[in-house]
């Protein structure tokens, strides 16, 4: 799906990133993030193992402190109205949690216990937003990869946030998952309005949907156009792969 | 039924189990769950060093107070050095568990063989004393069950979230380092209080195996928070009845029941699968 080039002339930054460091103990994780994020675009992180990426949302998310530097939300953009969506590999779904109960957990108010019936259709709503009502008695267990990502895209969106991260969201996807996936975060950009940051493994979904990309190896190796930076040289140094530019749905 | 009721001991025991039963299994969903289940069996076994040392400390000093409060100060003290190893090293929790274990039972061993501690009281530690229950120990058993409902419900949607996904819940800007010390203190103030009813050996089964066999059973969390008590209860009230019946000690036979119970639900649950269509 192309994005919305009416949406690619927004320019404004909403998140601003200046010398960023982040170290867990005294090993330095991140380093010289210097970065803008623009109102309205989709934001998308590629990088091998340990580059950083998943670390980044939480300086972002103030999950982790900054060693050095700032982070700075603009008017209207703050952690508290960020959508997070983790990788799913950190979700136990062992817990015998049906959809309902996750998603409830996101709502306000302090009886969750009891559910109820306008917590119910709160949940549902957001659901079927997502083409994904049916899905809310299931137990998460009972979920396939596309499935879950899908729950917990509507549980980060049920506080109606303005900027939405999602850490890895085709890891257990399939083919087809992976273009339902494609359509739903274009649809997202496109009609609700928010700023969509990713990281991804997954080459095929993020020149699919980006409007930027941004190469990341402990500090930002190149910054661009989907097309400007996910070019063989990059792709060769940080992945380690054969010569020839990225071919989708190869 | 009647004559039992009539028998201070035996009523005793019976209201200890009425209120302990349910209460340790709806601690136990979140100790499950949680993958706690050999915390509260390191911190029931460090009773043996808690008790070791307040006889230690009555000998020595001359104190006169009750051995229990000093098992209550040497599980709180164990269980934050516990909580505080899960979340400043990089040790695996149940690295940080055995070492705990085995080094508080050691301790407390060479207490009691250098011939400081009482061995009449360790037996009691290690199996139990429930007919010697009195008002008072009724008493903290009652307050004890509020505060395992009260700060499990209060807290309820955290401690969920923090099961699930932890950084899901430090987003919701939810404190999950404090309410994990706050689970671990009140695991330690539950093993303590419960020592009398089974014993330092069998007391992590009243806490593992109902939300055990609640979850094979239960389809959602809420019906495993409301099944874990159920059957908490249902296993310490028919394990002391029980027991009078064939006149056994009363915490072996409830932890058998319990036992009882999680085989049931698993075949059970086995069956609903075979019958349910492919």
């Amino acid at each position: 799906m192309v994005p919305d080039p009416q949406l690619l002339e927004v320019k404004t930054p909403v998140i601003r990133l200046s010398g960023v460091e982040v170290a867990y103990d005294r090993d330095r994780v991140l380093h010289d993030i210097d970065l803008e994020v623009r109102q309205g675009e989709i934001l998308s992180f590629i990088g091998p193992n340990g580059a950083g990426k998943s670390t980044l949302f939480k300086a972002l998310l103030g999950l982790v402190p900054c060693a050095a530097g700032k982070i700075e939300f603009s008017e209207g953009y703050s952690p508290s109205r960020t959508g997070y969506v983790p990788q799913v590999a950190a979700l136990d779904r062992s817990i015998p949690f049906s959809v309902q109960e996750l998603l409830t957990l996101n709502l306000s108010g302090s009886r969750w216990w009891l559910g109820g019936a306008s917590q119910r259709r709160a949940v549902a709503a957001q659901l079927e937003q997502l083409h994904a009502g049916h899905l809310i008695d299931k137990s998460l267990h009972e979920l396939s990869g596309g499935e879950l990502q899908r729950v917990m895209i509507a549980y980060s969106l049920l506080r109606h946030p303005n900027l939405l991260i999602l850490d890895e969201p085709s890891t257990g996807v399939d083919h087809a998952g992976v273009h339902e996936l494609e359509r739903l975060i274009c649809h997202l950009r496109n009609q609700q309005q928010l700023t969509v940051l990713m990281a991804s493994h997954d080459l095929h979904l993020v020149q699919l949907v980006s409007d930027r990309v941004c190469c990341l190896n402990c500090h930002i190796c190149s910054l661009g156009s989907a097309d400007e930076v996910m070019h063989a040289h990059y792709l060769k140094e940080f992945y380690a792969l054969g010569g020839g530019r990225f071919r989708h749905g190869a | 039924m009647m004559d039992f009721w009539h028998v201070e001991f035996m009523r005793n025991t019976l209201v200890s189990a009425l209120i302990l039963g349910p209460a340790c299994a709806l601690l136990g969903v979140f100790v499950t769950l949680r993958g706690m289940a050999f915390f509260s069996d390191a911190l029931a076994h460090s009773a043996i060093t808690g008790v070791a040392l307040g006889y230690l400390l009555q000998e020595w000093l001359h104190w006169n107070v009750d051995p229990m409060l000093f098992v209550l100060l040497f599980s709180l003290v164990l269980a934050t050095v516990m909580a505080y190893f899960f979340d400043r090293t990089k040790l695996r929790p149940d690295t940080i568990i055995a070492f705990s274990f085995t080094g508080s039972v050691a301790l407390g061993y060479l207490i009691i063989s250098c011939g400081l501690g009482k061995y009449r009281l360790i037996d009691g530690i290690l199996f139990g004393s429930i007919y010697s229950n009195s008002l008072q120990d009724i008493f903290r058993q009652a307050v004890l069950a509020l505060a395992i409902v009260g700060i499990l419900f209060y807290n309820l949607k955290s401690y969920a979230l923090g099961i699930l996904q932890p950084d899901l819940a430090r987003v919701q800007g939810i404190r999950l380092e404090r309410l994990n010390y706050l689970f671990a203190l009140l695991v330690a103030a539950t093993v303590t209080v419960c020592l009398k009813m089974v014993g330092a050996l069998l007391l992590s089964a009243l806490i593992v195996i109902p939300p055990a066999a609640a979850k094979v059973m239960a389809g959602n969390f809420r019906s495993m928070l409301l099944l874990a008590p159920v059957l908490g209860l249902l296993a310490a009230v028919c394990g002391v009845l029980l027991s009078f019946k064939v006149n056994a000690p009363s915490g072996p036979v409830m932890v058998l029941v319990n036992v009882g119970f999680l085989l049931g639900s698993l075949v059970v649950a086995g069956l609903q699968r075979r019958r349910r269509p492919a």
